[in-house]
């Protein structure tokens, strides 16, 4: 059943496969010989071209099926053939022989469009595959290209011009100055290259310009270097004449009494002075002239000496680095010889460090009335401080313990400026130099070198401390603050202090001799002041100065009533102090005071100790304590006209009675107790207000009243 | 150069209405004003022992400044001649203050020395000022329009101190006495000299009496003489204390204790009948003044004749010193 249609379709492609051989059998015939084989070749190929492979293979199955079937039918048939009709049999085996042959034919001819179609894919793979290949090629070439390129690129980007080394000016400032010309703002501003170009060109321009410049200059300085050069030699030559001239004229000099020569010497000398005493003596000298003719100003010492020294300074730096080798490598020879001498070599140490310079500045300022303070500057070499040793000439000799304290040499100058005791040494580094040899504080040496004070550093130029400085010297340090801790000595801090130093030790000289005279009267006894100023006080004071004694800082300090104004820091050390006893019949007034090294533009400070009916003082009395408010606060009242200052110790100590007088009345009249002081002050109230305050207050109304504050 | 606040008195104190301000006045005139909320508040972990003022004002220069009074709107100032008043808006506020009025004491013609206002109280409920003065009389003044009301005289030298509960007044005087006065007689109910009394006589101080004060039943008072206790009805002396001072210039009664100083290292916290409960140690030589509030917060405050003022809070040892440096 299946079969069948099989078969039909068979039948169809034998008869068109006949047709088809017929077909292309009958072309070639026209064609010759020859081309035959190729003809048929171009038409087979065409032909395998043309059919459809798929279609091909479907084909050549059926074929071999029919051709299976075939060969069973035809293997039935001769099994059958067993002798019936066996003519027939045979015919029918052999017409399906010849079916099963032409069968065969196109099987062969299936396979050689099959063998064609092959050879032609493979010919197109291999064409393919060669396109591939030079297509790869091409584009490894381009990659490679690629590279290249990049490579330049970055090339270029990283290229660094010179131009961009050179500093320009200012855009603005180069369309402000550089020539139209050169410029060019209507292409530059708005092309940056051109900008850059321009500014380059303009570079280029002004550099020629200052190298020309340099070149005239440098030529103008060697004409005047040449100019010097023969200028210096005609003064050289000059020397010897001068000193010929001089030599003539000194025996005229002589006969006219003229002190040119005194002068030159001082001034000579003066060159041998060590830099802060030199700097010293200018300033002092620059002082006197312009401002202070009482001033005077010398050199003195051993000039020679100085000279030896200032050679062997020289040669010390080089000295010292040669000695230290020594000290290194000859140290095994000399072990033995070295124990003997070294407790010398530590004295000569010693000695060397405290090393005076031999030449010193001697200032001596005079006062008015006759009375002169010499001053004594000198120069501690190796500890680089200015030292002043002070002597104090009087018209008039002075007499008590206690006056002639206070224009003692070591005294007088005293916190000159305030802090400034001059107790210490103010380099800081002297210190330690003096320890490294074993020497004690710079202080112990002070009565022989002399007092360091702060003010005789500046004055001499050396400034330590500027912090400290300032706050000692106020005022005049502003220009000298860039000068801050250096050993050098600078003219802009003497010149900044000579005048205010010199002034306030004029001051000073003239306040402690005036003080001076006070102590010496009150010493005696005498509480006076000028006539001037006697309105102040009531006509009559009972209180009498019993005693009057110098007394140490420890004696004050330690007193039990002292205490607050010791702690308010109203007195310090630098102060003189001393114990007064006033004394009214039974009452005893005991008068610690303390006169402040700057008296008297600080007042002298009074601390108060009454025994009277008990111990009376501020500490746990308010009528004592009030007193003690009067001298030490209100004692502006007392002062008043010209050289107030000279009698203010007097008059506060002459208030003071008036007060003890005031306070013995008053009392009197307030207690129930009968009163042992008559009234003879006039006061109103004896007491006022609920701190029954006392009427120390005097009014010179009405010939002298007193009044409550 | 002596600094003139070592010196320094003084002679009054007062808290402002809201009570978180202490204002205390010197001799020299000037006010130094205390925040005590920042000073009495805890937990301040760098308490220096010294504090200083907010501020200082200075009313007349070198006058000084006698009492301090506070009424609500306004702080009075007791100077010498004059009683001002000044806006407590302007002193706590602004810092900047303002005189609002000045009332001035009548002085007699001829009397060479303006009187000191020693002693003031403000009366809340009629609006009177007490003022005792340093001319002997004791001045009632209207606050309303700073009229004098009523002028009373007896004394023999100045009011001290004056104190009232109720219509009684009581005045304690440098003479010796110690006056009290009904505010609707005339001339004054009694009289106590407590010089008179073997008991209390200090001869050596005098017989002025510093401080006077006054309870429902008791009278307090203290001078020259010793601080003594008196039964108000019997006038007798109850108790006379005993006390190591020279002079009593401050006697109060506080929730029945008795608070005294003068010029003593102590300031004293005493019962009725002698005991010392406390002794405050003082900064200054002698009180002249202290004193205390309960709200808003309880402080009491001493000062005398020294620039520091000593605070305490439970009355019975010291805790801050203020100082009156600015």
């Amino acid at each position: 059943m299946v079969k069948e249609p099989v078969q039909e379709r068979d039948n169809t492609i034998k008869k068109r496969r006949k047709g088809v051989t017929s077909s292309t059998s009958a072309p070639p015939a026209k064609v010759p010989e020859g081309d035959i084989y190729k003809n048929v070749i171009e038409f087979e190929e065409a032909e395998a071209s043309a059919r459809d492979p798929e279609k091909d293979m479907v084909l050549f199955r059926k074929t071999c099926d029919d051709i299976r079937t075939l060969m069973e039918e035809i293997s039935e048939l001769k099994a059958k053939n067993t002798g019936v009709n066996s003519e027939q049999v045979l015919a029918d085996i052999s017409e399906k022989r010849v079916q099963a042959s032409l069968l065969f034919v196109v099987l062969k001819k299936l396979n050689r469009l099959e063998k064609f179609r092959t050879k032609t894919s493979r010919d197109t793979l291999n064409r393919e595959k060669q396109q591939v290949d030079s297509y790869h090629l091409q584009l490894q070439n381009l990659l490679y290209e690629i590279l290249h390129l990049k490579k330049e690129v970055t090339k270029c980007l990283q290229f660094k011009s010179k131009d961009e080394e050179i500093d320009l000016v200012p855009v603005e400032e180069f369309f402000k100055e550089a020539p139209e010309s050169l410029s060019r703002p209507d292409v530059t501003k708005n092309d940056s290259h051109q900008l850059k170009l321009a500014r380059l060109e303009w570079e280029l321009e002004q550099r020629k310009q200052l190298a020309v410049l340099c070149q005239k200059l440098q030529a103008a300085k060697e004409t005047v270097a040449k100019e010097i050069q023969s200028k210096r030699e005609r003064l050289d030559n000059l020397t010897p004449r001068l000193k010929n001239i001089l030599e003539v004229t000194r025996p005229l000099q002589d006969y006219l009494g003229l002190p040119l020569d005194k002068i030159r010497r001082q001034h000579q000398a003066a060159y041998h002075l060590p830099k802060p005493l030199y700097v010293l003596y200018v300033q002092a000298d620059a002082y006197r002239e312009a401002c202070d003719p009482l001033l005077t100003v010398a050199v003195s010492g051993d000039e020679e000496e100085a000279r030896s020294l200032k050679q062997s300074a020289d040669d010390s730096a080089a000295a010292e680095e040669s000695d230290s080798d020594q000290e290194d490598c000859g140290d095994r020879q000399k072990r033995h010889h070295r124990k003997l001498s070294r407790t010398d070599r530590l004295e000569e140490r010693k000695k060397r460090l405290l090393l005076r310079h031999p030449l010193t500045v001697d200032i001596t300022i005079k006062l008015q009335d006759g009375n002169s303070l010499l001053l004594s500057f000198n120069y501690l070499v190796h500890l680089h401080v200015v030292t002043v040793k002070i002597r104090v000439t009087l018209a008039q000799a002075v007499h008590g313990i206690s006056a002639g304290d206070l224009i003692a040499p070591h005294n007088i100058l005293a916190a000159l400026f305030p802090h400034d005791l001059g107790l210490d040494s103010p380099n800081v580094a002297n210190h330690y130099q003096l320890q490294s040899v074993g020497l004690e504080d710079f202080a112990s040496y002070i009565p022989e070198l002399g007092i360091p004070f702060i003010w005789a550093q500046r004055v001499a130029g050396l400034d330590f401390m500027g912090a400290r400085a300032t706050e000692i010297m106020g005022s005049v340090q502003e220009s000298s603050k860039e000068s801050y801790v250096t050993m050098e000595p600078q003219t802009v801090v003497s010149q900044a202090s000579v005048e205010s130093v010199m002034r306030a030790i004029r001051q000073r000289l003239k306040a402690r001799l005036a003080l001076c005279r006070q102590v010496q009267a009150l010493e005696a006894g005498l509480v006076s002041v000028p006539h001037a100023i006697r309105s102040n006080f009531p006509a009559k004071i009972c209180t009498s100065l019993s005693s009057w004694q110098p007394i140490s800082w420890d004696d004050f300090r330690q007193a039990p009533h002292t205490q607050a104004l010791v702690q308010a820091q109203c007195v310090n050390r630098g102060d003189t102090f001393y114990r007064a006893v006033l004394a009214r019949g039974t009452a005893k007034l005991t008068a610690l005071i303390g006169v402040k090294c700057d008296y008297p533009r600080t007042p002298t400070v009074f601390c108060l100790h009454l025994n009277w009916h008990g111990e009376h003082s501020a500490g746990n009395n308010d009528a004592i304590r009030d007193m003690e408010r009067e001298l030490n606060v209100h004692w502006m009242e007392l002062v008043g006209g010209v050289g107030w200052g000279n009698t203010l110790l007097a008059a506060q100590l002459l208030r003071l009675m008036a007060c003890l007088d005031v306070f013995l009345e008053s009392s009197g009249a307030t207690g129930v107790s009968p009163p042992e002081f008559p009234r003879d002050k006039i006061f109103f109230q004896p007491v006022r207000g609920r701190s029954r305050s006392r009427p120390y207050k005097y009014l010179r109304v009405a010939g002298g009243i007193f009044t409550h504050r | 150069m002596v600094d003139k606040l070592l010196y320094n008195t003084i002679l009054s104190q007062t808290f402002s209405p809201c009570g978180s301000y202490l204002l205390v006045g010197n001799t020299y005139g000037d006010i130094a004003v205390y925040d005590l909320q920042k000073i009495l508040s805890p937990g301040d972990g760098l308490t220096p022992s010294c504090r200083k003022a907010e501020y200082h004002f200075s009313v007349k220069q070198d006058v000084q400044i006698c009492s301090l009074v506070t009424t609500e709107k306004f702080l009075l100032i007791g100077m010498v001649g004059e009683i001002t008043g000044w806006d407590w808006k302007t002193i706590t506020y602004s810092k900047n203050p303002k005189l609002a009025f000045s009332i001035q004491i009548p002085t007699a013609k001829d009397a060479l020395e303006k009187p000191d206002v020693n002693s003031m109280l403000y009366c809340k409920t009629n609006g009177h000022i007490y003022a005792g003065c340093g001319d002997n009389k004791i001045y009632i003044f209207s606050l309303e329009d700073g009229k004098l009301i009523r002028t009373m005289e007896g004394h023999d030298d100045y009011i001290h101190s004056i104190h009232n509960i109720g219509s009684q007044l009581v005045s304690a005087s440098e003479d010796g006495s110690v006056r009290l006065w009904d505010l609707k007689q005339e001339a004054h109910t009694n009289t106590v000299q407590p010089y008179l009394s073997d008991k209390l006589a200090r001869p050596e101080l005098g017989k002025w009496i510093g401080a006077a004060s006054l309870s429902e039943d008791w009278l307090l008072c203290g001078g020259g003489p010793r601080l003594s206790l008196w039964h108000l009805r019997s006038l007798d002396v109850t108790t006379a204390f005993q006390l190591d001072d020279s002079g009593i210039h401050v006697a109060m009664f506080y929730d029945d204790r008795i608070m005294a100083g003068g010029a003593s290292p102590y300031f004293y916290n005493l019962s009725y009948t002698g005991d010392t409960y406390a002794q405050i140690p003082s900064s200054s030589i002698s009180v002249y003044t202290a004193v205390f509030q309960e709200t808003p917060l309880k402080v009491m405050c001493m000062a005398g004749s020294s620039c520091k003022i000593d605070l305490c809070t439970n009355f019975s040892y010291r805790d801050q010193i203020l100082t009156f440096a600015s």
